[in-house]
């Protein structure tokens, strides 16, 4: 009998730990699995949209007038490099214009999306947002937004494909879509391989299938035609841990000695180090250069010991774009009626002292405050437009965060 | 010629089979000394982990959780380095394996459910205290502590767990334990052989070497990542394929040597791979159709042995009842 109640006990403790953990690995300001909030029931009664036959200008008003306006977000982590800054721009910018943002994390798993976006739905919020991983995934997506009627935007993500554009922009719950030019950075990328005399190139991929691989390798050829390079190895499998990439550096060198540039079109958050690790195991720093897109954690380091060439990254504030149309649509003061799609800038590091500004200036500090944000809401600043938006958007970049913040 | 030279012969055959098919698609790279050397010095932390994997897999156990252990072995060695130095990365890896082991054992022991059942559900767990710990944020160790990560240091480890485990597997009470209780179960028992008692020391085993290829895996790669959800498991996948290989193998030869012949072969197969420059949808075909040949050259082995096993006990049976009739 005793045996068996510390039995139950310990399967309790297990199963217990793992809930815990599994909750509590992906959260940041909120729940991991926004589902399993137990706030859930009393936040939804109060701040679920109107009846649909009250019409779409009834239930932004009443949104605006109840409790504070909850947002959702869906994002493969948290706290790297890239998605870090993500969740918080977009918090601050939700701290700003006095939204509450809800934040579930997914691994880049195409069904935990939707799991989460219908859990954040459950939770009582007013729009979500999230990266298709996946084209067929939209319509799934939309779908779900539609039945529950709440707003629904992408960041990251380029509405190339006619089908899904036409099932986004067909809804009205669609609000917009915030990309980055994914063709452009890989071309720049390249660029900076060549101007740094690298011509016999190694990639490090992107898993193909996704609009932002095809982008980028798009980028990637574009560049080899126009400079004259070659793409002699590409791996897209060993790049989600350290080690492997270092072996795929090993290998690739071994078999192409020509072999003087490594592009990383993705990954570079776990690739990076296991890249320039190798090269300095085999003693090819110099020889071989290194440039990547997405920021890494260890990039000024790896500026300042000359073993990576440039870094393009930085587009880590579409989130907060999209809270802000959101916010403004759910106040009843809506920037903009139609569905917009909004280009991202990216950020190009090439040396150290970039590195720096952008971690001071960047990522230890925001681009933008919460009080740039509050007025952002046309609830507290009337004359705020679309426009303005689309100029704040435009003009991003190292210098105009250091000129608006006064740093000299 | 020697039964045990011509039995080598027949095994280390198989990899220089692979290694001449790649050579004659991409001489120009598989032709060179150093992709040679690049090939066994990658199969050293394959090879490790499938070394302490084996004892458990002998006995129709997985212990699913040692790629997040690994992880999570990495992520306190990196912690520790920080402030510890060297000696903090070392006992940060071992640490945590030996207390990632003993958890195993414990919960092994007082639940009394499945390996693989239970160490799935460790996955999670211990990815999600990774993740805690780190706040999911990557981590990396200076330069100075990664000799380990490079020959000779990854030399000398990977010598000194084989010679370990030539040990553990031929010479120690547990290694004959372990093929006792693989063997029959329930006749291990009845000579007093703890079933129970050998998993629980097999569950720490594999920790263990789990824990010395993570120090070499954190040394090669500088850098680790926290992985929550399943995705860790993608990290044994090419050490359980080494002791599948090795297990084929060791009727010819000593399972150690074996599951290193199975390490290298799938060295070779990655390294090819790259050489060739096929996409990552070949990659998986290959390693997959490899995977599905092995366990159908293992099933088939398996009939085979069976029927050779019934074969000698009618034998043993007929020569008793000759004997008795005399």
């Amino acid at each position: 009998m005793k045996r068996k109640s510390v039995k139950l006990l310990t399967s309790l403790l297990v199963t217990a730990s793992i809930l815990v953990g599994m909750v509590g690995c992906g959260s940041k300001t909120e729940s991991a699995d926004a589902g399993s909030q137990s706030a859930a029931g009393e936040t939804e009664e109060s701040s679920q949209p109107a009846e649909p036959e009250e019409g779409d200008t009834q239930k932004e008003a009443d949104a605006g007038t109840t409790d504070k306006i909850k947002l959702g977000l869906t994002i493969y982590s948290t706290t790297d490099a890239t998605a870090g800054p993500v969740v918080n721009n977009m918090q601050t910018a939700c701290d700003g214009m006095g939204a509450e943002l809800v934040i579930a994390t997914d691994e880049q798993n195409p069904e935990k999306e939707i799991t989460n976006i219908e859990n954040l739905i459950a939770n009582g919020c007013q729009a979500v947002f999230c990266l298709p991983y996946a084209d067929d995934s939209i319509p799934r997506i939309a779908k779900i937004c539609e039945d529950s009627e709440v707003y629904f935007g992408f960041y990251w993500y380029d509405l190339s494909n006619e089908e899904t554009h036409d099932v986004c922009y067909a809804s009205e719950y669609f609000l917009g879509n915030i990309y980055e030019d994914d063709v452009w950075s890989a071309y720049t990328a390249m660029k900076t391989l060549n101007e740094a005399g690298a011509s016999h190139i190694g990639m490090f991929g992107l898993p193909t299938g996704r609009t932002t691989t095809t982008k980028r390798d798009n980028g990637i050829a574009q560049a080899c035609e126009e400079f004259g390079m070659e793409i002699l190895v590409e791996d897209r499998v060993n790049t989600n841990t350290s080690d492997d990439a270092a072996s795929s550096v090993e290998s690739m060198v071994s078999a192409y000695p020509d072999l003087d540039g490594i592009v990383i079109a993705g990954m570079t958050q776990t690739c990076l180090p296991g890249v320039i690790q190798s090269l300095q195991n085999l003693g090819l720093t110099e020889k071989v250069k290194v440039s990547c897109i997405d920021f890494n954690e260890n990039q000024t380091e790896y500026f300042e010991k000359n073993s990576v060439n440039g870094v393009i990254g930085g587009h880590f504030t579409g989130g907060a774009w999209l809270a802000v149309l959101a916010v403004n649509k759910l106040q009843g003061t809506p920037l903009v009626d139609e569905p917009v799609s909004i280009k991202d800038e990216f950020i190009v590091l090439q040396s150290a002292d970039d590195a720096k500004n952008y971690d001071a200036h960047l990522y230890q500090e925001l681009p933008y405050t919460a009080e740039e944000y509050a007025q952002m809401s046309k609830k507290i600043n009337e004359a705020f437009t679309y426009e303005d938006l689309l100029e704040i958007v435009g003009s991003y970049s190292i210098q105009d965060v250091m000129t608006r913040h006064n740093v000299k | 010629m020697n039964k045990k030279i011509s039995n080598s012969i027949v095994v280390v055959m198989v990899p220089i089979a692979l290694y001449l098919f790649f050579l004659i698609l991409r001489p120009k790279s598989f032709g060179k000394i150093n992709t040679i050397y690049i090939i066994f010095t990658q199969s050293f932390i394959t090879c490790m982990i499938a070394w302490g994997m084996q004892y458990l897999a002998k006995m129709g156990e997985f212990d699913l959780a040692l790629g997040a252990e690994m992880i999570l072995d990495s992520i306190i060695a990196a912690l520790l380095s920080t402030r510890f130095g060297f000696l903090g990365m070392i006992a940060g890896c071992l640490l945590s394996a030996l207390i990632c082991g003993i958890l195993k054992g414990v919960l092994y022991r007082v639940m009394k459910i499945p390996i693989m059942i239970l160490t799935i559900a460790l996955i999670y767990l211990l990815g999600s205290f990774g993740g805690l710990i780190t706040n999911s944020a990557a981590l990396t160790i200076s330069y100075e502590y990664t000799f380990l990560g490079r020959a000779p240091g990854n030399v000398i480890v990977f010598l000194l767990t084989g010679i370990l485990m030539y040990f553990l597997a031929n010479k120690s009470v547990y290694g004959s334990n372990v093929n006792a209780v693989a063997g029959a179960p329930g006749i291990s028992r009845n000579n007093g052989i703890s079933v129970e008692k050998t998993k629980i020391r097999s569950l720490l085993l594999s920790s263990m070497f789990a824990g010395i290829a993570a120090i070499v895996q954190l040394s090669h790669g500088s850098g680790v990542t926290p992985s929550v959800g399943l995705d860790s498991i993608q990290n044994i996948m090419q050490p359980m394929m080494s002791v599948f290989i090795g297990f084929v193998m060791a009727q010819y030869v000593n399972v150690v040597f074996s599951i290193f012949v199975g390490s290298i072969l799938m060295s070779i197969i990655s390294n090819g791979i790259t050489a060739l420059n096929w996409s990552s949808a070949i990659y998986n075909i290959v390693v997959g159709a490899i995977l599905l040949l092995i366990m159908a050259y293992m099933n088939v082995a398996k009939v085979y042995s069976k029927k050779h096993e019934e074969k000698m006990s009618a034998i043993a049976n007929m020569k008793e009842m000759n004997m008795s009739n005399v």
